[in-house]
């Protein structure tokens, strides 16, 4: 799993920074190599959410196992299973106690992680003091940011996927962070935001640009979406809203914009799953003329998504025009890559 | 010109004033003395009475009226004995006697009886007569610039604007207000209060804020004269006749706790009932307040004319015109009874007598648009549209300020279609009373529907919610017209002029266009050529399927059209439902067993009860399906040329007893008996199968409320114990599912089945048959029971998309084709069933149909928004349609630039030119 701005949406960033006029070495967004993904299961309270809390982390487990770079996955769980499979990838490998997730988080550091994704899935609560709830000592949002802050100044996604989550936006928000919650902070009702994140990550239709590469605002906005449109369906009043800070103000977007300074410009860079062999930076058997051509088609994109934000200023005819221009150009690289990539293999 | 507010110095002082008063002035007769009698001293010193005056007006006021007789009658020469006495008589229906009383009593000076006789007079329709005695008391009395006469000045006013001396009624109620606003440090008692508030009241027309004001007033009056109804009956009316149905019903609770007796506050209750029915349409407890306030005064005229309403909208217009005509044999002149013959003259066609009424009202009330209102209200109720905006129109020139009339011509040109003159119109009525609340509601409908899209296709116009048009248009559109071409094969009936279908996405915005109609369906209502309906995205998938319901309305657009909107509810509803289950199935719900069982099920003469004045809850629903178990019945037995027959009778104005016997040949009661033989055939022994286990066979076995303290074996037990008993064989088959133990529970499913074959509902055992024959890998079983449960309860989405799954599973694309469109027909809203169909129709080489399915899924808001504008691109690609494929494409490629799919058929379509 790549952290870092490879190819079209490298080529994006340019674009977007250019437009937004901030430099294009203001940020760096990680390197080429892959983040750990770490997915804590809490308390369930019940053997019924218990067992669901575990499964989903193994879905989440899953989707990040079959990502053509697959990611270093670790899952802790509220109890280890008795009978695991030895060479089972997702088998959890610890207690979800706050000592085992901290040991975690300093083990990705020490094995060079170049970024961190922690999953936590399980009841949180709202309140004076917030907690997700862990064997053990809840974790609190302070607690937390601690442990976060062992890991240095590496990219870091947290997707709290618990009720009660916005509770912990104020406190894990900062510079470099992408923090996802799957309520407000005093939304205390069990939540449906995990099923709509793991099928974001599951399937195609999360990939909204198609560049084989989900964004974690891609991720955010379809189990945004899909939450709302549920509850619409069965016509309930809705009570989970989900958040999402990356400006590192601590304060979560309902629905993240992109635009300069505020929420979603950070969480559109930053990849959570690359789907398809497309979406890799740099780890592509690819020749170097392939390379040069990818290069070539992504800069052209990116001018196309140029095109797409001055659109309101131009002639609709011109437009579509200068559009079609440089969508026959991609796919002429585009057939010829592909050509290139099956004379070579 | 405004009442003065109380916190004025001038409201200040009258407050402080009369305080003494209520302390001084025992009610020694209700009503108070009125003006130009000043508190005195006799007023308070009638020790002499029998029982004392105190216990005497106590017990009118308690509504004892035998007792307040006695009394009064005992002491009649006392002071107030005789006013209190007429009261009771007039409270009581005895005006004559009333009359008689005050008549007796009159002398020198400036009386109070003159008002009290005049009010009389006014309640049973004496116009001249009050005017005259209200003349002499002002003469007598001197008039209200001089701080006397203001309640008599009131009654003239009102009087003369009914009578249609417009401008001296209105000069003469401002001069009320003057009076009350102006005079100096004059006290006024509560009738004088009232009498301001009655004079703000008809003036808020052109100051609506005097609506307000007679409110305050009438508070003020009920603080001094904390005994007195009247007060408190005014607000109710005032609020009543704005649709605050909330506040009315505080005061007229006021009222009855005082009096449980009072006849116009029981009136009132009567007329609150009428209007939580209009609204709520189903449900609510038994309605007698009108049957108390007649009870205590038969002859009150406003109850009498209610009651003919009641009937009229049961369709018994034969007991409708006994009772308007001896309403109107015992006070011929009341303009309310009047008005309740006229309606019925009117919907029995009876054009002379019409006429005849209506002038004999004009003689006496040449500027009161009662009667026209009430032919409007009563041409309204029964669906005559047109009607009552001709009768609006004709109250608007009797009374060209009447907001009442305004809202009805509004209204009504709504329901005709008239989108602009009835906004125009409502806009109007606004401005003269913007504190009515259904007006207010549909100006802010009609403002909502602007931001609607509105698109025409002859014959019809579709007024969509715009998110939402591009989803439903096309299926909208195909079943509107399939539904058409159906009614016109089968009726024969082309419609006229443009079918006007709104389809509304909040439940709420619907309920505003359909309010004041008794007895609508759940989902959709029909006007004649305009429709209105709930959106699917109104409801929760699974529980309404609105393409049924647009089939449903469409019907009724036959059945009105055919009969010029004379067929009766229940008729319509009944074949509009027959159509409906036709088309679309449907089955017996649990409210009908228990209806059948208990025999609730109305004769066939009185159905229509079951629509407009439901008396339990579920009767409206159970109604419907009764009735149109009838005319499937008359179809099967008879013929459906005979139903065509019937609709014609309706057409020429017979009422159902009449039709049946000329149509069919045979009378009511033997077609009940007929009707009640095939339900106890189809649903005679499910029904009593629910009896047999007492009540716990009763509940709803969607959530059966298995015992807690009973495991699976006790549950199978006692469905062993009655095997008939439908509700307690799907617990057990629940208990056994949950256990495991599949096999036991589709034997208990099946033998659900078998006790009640024609179950509908989303909780019938066919749903659960089908799952547990999927996971006994008996695909054909599985199917059958889908089929068997969607064709009870079509509405049924997930199901639909699992019985699609089966076929296509199978190799059936055309059958899983079909069961998706079955599922769009249930609830369109989401890509899914749009995908797959789609899919289908590729696989079949359907190319249009793959077209329309795959904008329907771009158009339902799936996530993925790129390959779905390039699955739509391929679409048109394959159906030939280059220049829409293309602009599909570049938009796909415009979010999704290196998609490669995508970009490889922008280069074939430019290949290929």
């Amino acid at each position: 799993m790549s952290d870092g701005p490879p190819r079209r949406a490298g080529a994006a960033l340019v674009a977007l920074l250019a437009l937004v006029g901030v430099g294009a070495g203001a940020t760096g967004d990680g390197s080429g190599d892959v983040p750990a993904l770490v997915i804590v299961a809490g308390v369930g309270g019940t053997p019924e959410y218990r067992e669901r809390f575990s499964g989903w982390a193994r879905d989440v487990c899953g989707a990040g196992l079959r990502a053509p770079a697959p990611a270093r996955v670790r899952v802790l769980v509220e109890r280890l299973p008795g009978d695991g499979e030895a060479d089972d990838p997702c088998a959890p490998v610890a207690r979800s106690t706050q000592e085992e997730l901290a040991r975690e988080i300093e083990a990705a550091r020490g094995a060079g992680a170049a970024g961190l994704v922690l999953v936590l899935i399980g009841h949180g609560s709202a309140g004076g003091s917030p907690r997700f709830q862990l064997p053990g000592p809840d974790l609190s949002p302070e607690r937390l940011d601690e442990m976060l802050d062992a890991f240095g100044s590496g990219p870091v996604t947290v997707a709290h996927l618990g009720s009660a989550a916005g509770a912990f936006v104020p406190a894990l928000a900062g510079p470099g962070r992408v923090v996802l919650a799957a309520t407000r902070a005093n939304e205390t009702n069990e939540t449906r935001f995990p099923r709509h994140f793991i099928a974001a990550l599951d399937g195609d239709e999360g990939d909204r640009n198609k560049d084989g590469r989900l964004s974690v605002l891609e991720v955010f906005d379809f189990a945004r979406r899909g939450v709302e449109r549920e509850y619409e369906q069965e016509g309930l009043l809705r009570t989970e809203h989900a958040l999402l800070d990356d400006n590192g103000d601590g304060v979560g977007s309902l629905e993240p914009e992109m635009a300069a300074g505020t929420d979603g410009v950070l969480a559109a860079r930053r990849a959570l799953l690359i789907r398809s062999t497309e979406g890799l930076a740099e780890a592509s058997a690819d020749t170097p003329e392939i390379r040069r051509l990818v290069a070539e088609r992504d800069a052209l994109a990116a001018r196309v998504d140029a095109l797409r934000e001055a659109r309101e200023g131009m002639e609709e005819e011109a437009y579509l025009a200068e559009l079609e221009t440089l969508l026959l150009q991609i796919a002429e690289l585009a057939e010829r890559i592909a050509a290139l990539r099956e004379e070579g293999g | 010109m405004r009442v003065r507010p109380r916190g004025s110095a001038r409201a200040a002082g009258t407050l402080l004033a009369l305080t003494p008063l209520l302390v001084s002035v025992p009610a020694a007769a209700w009503p108070a003395p009125p003006e130009g009698s000043r508190p005195q001293a006799e007023d308070s010193a009638p020790e002499r009475w029998p029982g004392g005056p105190d216990l005497a007006a106590a017990a009118l006021r308690a509504g004892s009226y035998e007792e307040a007789e006695d009394a009064y009658r005992a002491a009649l020469s006392e002071p107030g004995a005789r006013l209190g006495l007429a009261e009771t008589l007039r409270l009581t229906g005895r005006y004559r006697e009333a009359l008689e009383v005050l008549e007796r009593g009159a002398g020198a000076g400036p009386p109070p009886e003159l008002v009290a006789r005049a009010a009389i007079h006014l309640e049973i329709g004496e116009g001249e007569a009050a005017e005259n005695l209200l003349r002499e008391h002002i003469e007598r009395a001197g008039p209200a610039s001089e701080g006397n006469s203001l309640e008599a000045e009131t009654l003239l006013g009102l009087l003369e604007l009914r009578r249609g001396k417009r401008a001296a009624g209105l000069a003469r109620l401002d001069g009320v207000i003057d009076a009350y606003n102006t005079l100096p440090g004059g006290v006024f008692r509560a009738r004088e209060l009232v009498a301001a508030g009655r004079a703000a009241a008809a003036l808020g027309f052109r100051n609506p804020g005097l609506f307000r004001d007679a409110l305050r007033v009438f508070d003020e009056a009920a603080v001094l004269d904390p005994g007195d109804p009247l007060p408190h009956l005014l607000a109710a009316e005032l609020l009543l006749d704005k649709f605050n149905t909330a506040e009315a019903a505080e005061s007229i609770t006021t009222v009855l706790r005082n009096n449980p007796g009072h006849p116009r506050g029981l009136f009132l209750a009567a007329r609150l009932q009428e209007r939580a029915a209009a609204v709520l349409a189903d449900g609510g407890e038994p309605t007698d307040a009108l049957a108390q306030s007649l009870a205590v005064n038969p002859d009150y005229p406003p109850a009498r004319a209610l009651e003919v309403q009641r009937l009229l909208e049961q369709d018994r217009d034969q007991d409708a015109e006994r009772r308007a005509v001896a309403a109107v044999s015992a006070l011929p002149d009341a303009p309310e009874t009047l008005a309740a013959l006229a309606a019925v003259r009117l919907l029995g066609g009876e054009d002379a007598e019409l006429l005849e009424l209506e002038a004999r009202h004009l003689r006496n009330w040449p500027g009161d648009p009662l009667l026209d209102l009430s032919l409007a209200s009563a041409a309204e109720r029964r669906r005559w549209y047109r009607e009552a905006a001709q009768r609006s129109r004709a109250a608007l020139r009797r009374s060209p300020d009447s907001a009442a009339a305004l809202r009805l011509l509004g209204l009504n040109l709504l329901r005709l279609g008239d989108i602009g003159e009835g906004r125009s119109v409502l806009e109007d009525a606004f401005r003269r009373d913007p504190f009515d609340a259904l007006v207010k509601n549909t100006l802010d409908l009609l403002d909502e529907l602007d931001g609607f899209t509105s698109v025409r296709s002859p014959p019809f116009e579709f007024v969509l919610p715009a998110d939402e048009a591009e989803v439903l248009r096309p299926y909208v559109e195909a079943l509107s017209r399939e539904a058409v071409d159906s009614f016109r094969n089968r009726y024969g009936y082309e419609p006229s002029g443009t079918l006007r279908i709104e389809i509304y996405d909040r439940s709420a915005d619907f309920s505003v266009r359909t309010v004041g109609i008794p007895g609508i369906g759940a989902h959709g209502v029909c006007f004649g050529n305009v429709i209105a309906m709930e959106s699917p995205s109104a409801r929760e998938v699974g529980t309404y399927h609105w393409a049924s319901t647009l089939w449903h309305e469409l019907a009724h657009v036959a059945a009105m059209g055919l009969t010029d909107n004379r067929v009766p509810r229940w008729f319509t509803e009944g074949l509009s439902l027959l159509e409906e289950r036709w088309r679309f199935g449907d089955g017996a719900a649990l409210p009908f067993y228990l209806a059948l069982r208990d025999g609730k099920l109305l004769d066939i003469p009185h159905l229509d009860e079951g629509f407009v004045r439901p008396t339990w809850p579920g009767q409206v629903a159970v109604s419907y399906f009764h009735a149109s178990l009838v005319l499937e019945h008359v179809e099967r037995e008879y013929g459906f040329a005979k139903i065509l027959a019937m609709l014609e009778g309706y057409r020429q104005g017979m009422d159902t007893p009449r039709v049946i016997e000329d149509v069919l040949g045979v009378t009511p009661e033997a077609l009940d008996e007929a009707v009640d033989a095939l339900l106890e055939a189809r649903f005679g022994s499910t029904a009593r199968g629910l009896q047999e286990s007492g009540p716990e066979g009763q509940g709803t076995p969607v959530h059966p409320p298995l015992p807690a303290d009973r495991g699976v074996e006790a549950l199978v037990a006692r469905a062993d114990a009655a095997p008939a008993n439908f509700a307690l064989q799907i617990q057990a088959g629940i208990a056994l599912q949950e256990a495991g133990r599949n096999a036991e529970a589709i034997e208990r499913f099946e033998r659900a089945a078998e006790a009640a074959p024609g179950y509908g509902g989303p909780d019938g055992p066919y749903r659960y048959l089908s799952r547990l024959y999927a996971d006994a890998d008996e695909p054909d079983l599985a199917r059958l029971s889908l089929h068997d449960h969607l064709k009870r309860f079509p509405a049924a989405y997930d199901e639909w998309l699992r019985l699609a799954a089966l076929y296509a599973g199978d190799g059936k694309p055309r059958e899983a084709g079909a069961a998706l469109t079955s599922a769009i027909e249930a609830y369109p809203m989401l890509p899914e069933p749009h995908e797959r169909l789609a899919e289908a129709a590729a696989a079949q080489g359907l190319a249009a149909l793959e077209v329309r399915e795959r904008q329907a899924a771009l158009a339902s808001g799936t996530p993925d928004r790129a390959g779905a504008l390039y699955a739509l691109a391929l679409a048109h690609f394959r159906a030939g349609d280059r220049t829409a494929a293309r602009r599909r494409v570049l938009e796909a490629l415009e979010i999704a630039p290196t998609f490669d799919p995508a970009l490889r058929l922008l280069l074939d379509l430019r290949r290929e030119g």
